[in-house]
């Protein structure tokens, strides 16, 4: 029982030092900007290993890319052009949420599309089972 | 839905869109397995120089900024001496270095510079000149994935071709090459 206590504060321990960590490496003035950089980065991908946010990556690509959005929070520029500066550099695809233009339209649209194509054939059906 | 059709035919109708739209979405969902999932850049988009201002790396007090690139057309090698392939082609690189005269500028990324310049004096140093991006910024703002890359630039700074990882020498002489030529003759 007390061993397992003794798990439980050490595991606290490290959630409390990982915490402690992240602050340390980009110091904010304000906990507005700490708030922005965490929504950023964990909104964007790291542009070399698909399935990881920027917040979750360590490779060196993934840590200057935040050390740029770090400076430029800091800088006081908002989301949207952080956001624009790096579908710049990287492309939509470091974004985790594609933008609505023409080449995603299939993406955003075809789900609506069967939706709507579903709810006529239901409507049919039921059209027919009445009559 | 707009026609009405009944009977044998409807159902057969009904059928082939169901079959139908399986069949599109299989081949949808196939050509998914088979696509790369990696970020691609770009690699012929035409892009300016990024605005910076980074100590060279062999003498720190001193600033490189973009004009020490301009001038003709030219190379950029990225690389780190931490990066295996970017020691591996170091070889390739002193040979470019002396047998064409297009320069050839250096980008050290997120590296030691004691190390950087131990390796160079070791190696031979092929880099007109060599700036440190110690915290990566030029690397992001030149749109850089990984270490090592090569641009080639003209001679007013706009980067013309983006090459990823190791540069051979067959890649070299086939597309470099030429488009340094090109750009030279353009730019007389």
């Amino acid at each position: 029982m007390s061993s397992r206590i003794g798990l439980i504060l050490l595991l606290q321990l490290l959630v409390v030092t990982a915490v402690f960590a992240a602050q340390e490496i980009y110091p904010f003035e304000s906990s507005h900007q700490a708030d922005l950089f965490e929504r950023l980065t964990k909104e964007t991908r790291c542009v070399v290993c698909q399935n990881q946010s920027l917040a979750e990556s360590n490779v060196p690509i993934a840590q200057s890319i935040k050390t740029a959005i770090y400076h430029k929070i800091l800088l006081g520029q908002d989301s949207a052009t952080i956001k624009a500066f790096l579908q710049a550099q990287y492309g939509d695809y470091i974004l985790y949420t594609p933008p609505f233009n023409q080449a995603t339209l299939g993406l955003w649209g075809g789900p609506l599309l069967f939706l709507g194509l579903a709810v006529m054939y239901l409507w049919r059906a039921r059209g027919k089972h009445r009559g | 839905m707009m026609l009405r059709v009944n009977g044998q035919w409807g159902r057969r109708l009904h059928l082939a869109i169901i079959l139908l739209s399986i069949a599109g979405l299989s081949y949808l969902l196939w050509q998914g397995l088979k696509a790369n999932p990696n970020y691609q850049p770009p690699l012929h988009k035409l892009k300016a120089l990024p605005d910076f201002s980074l100590p060279n790396a062999l003498c720190p007090e001193q600033l490189i900024t973009p004009m020490a690139w301009q001038g003709q057309p030219a190379l950029i090698h990225i690389w780190a001496s931490w990066c295996q392939s970017c020691i591996a082609e170091h070889k390739m690189v002193q040979q470019i270095h002396q047998a064409y005269d297009w320069p050839i500028y250096g980008v050290v990324y997120q590296d030691d510079m004691q190390m950087v310049q131990q390796w160079l004096a070791h190696q031979g140093n092929p880099y007109q000149s060599l700036v440190a991006d110690e915290q990566g910024s030029l690397v992001v703002a030149l749109g850089t994935l990984a270490t090592p890359e090569w641009l080639v630039l003209d001679a007013k700074g706009v980067i013309h071709l983006r090459h990823l990882g190791p540069l051979t020498e067959k890649k070299f002489k086939q597309q470099f090459l030429p488009l340094l030529q090109h750009l030279k003759q353009e730019h007389l």
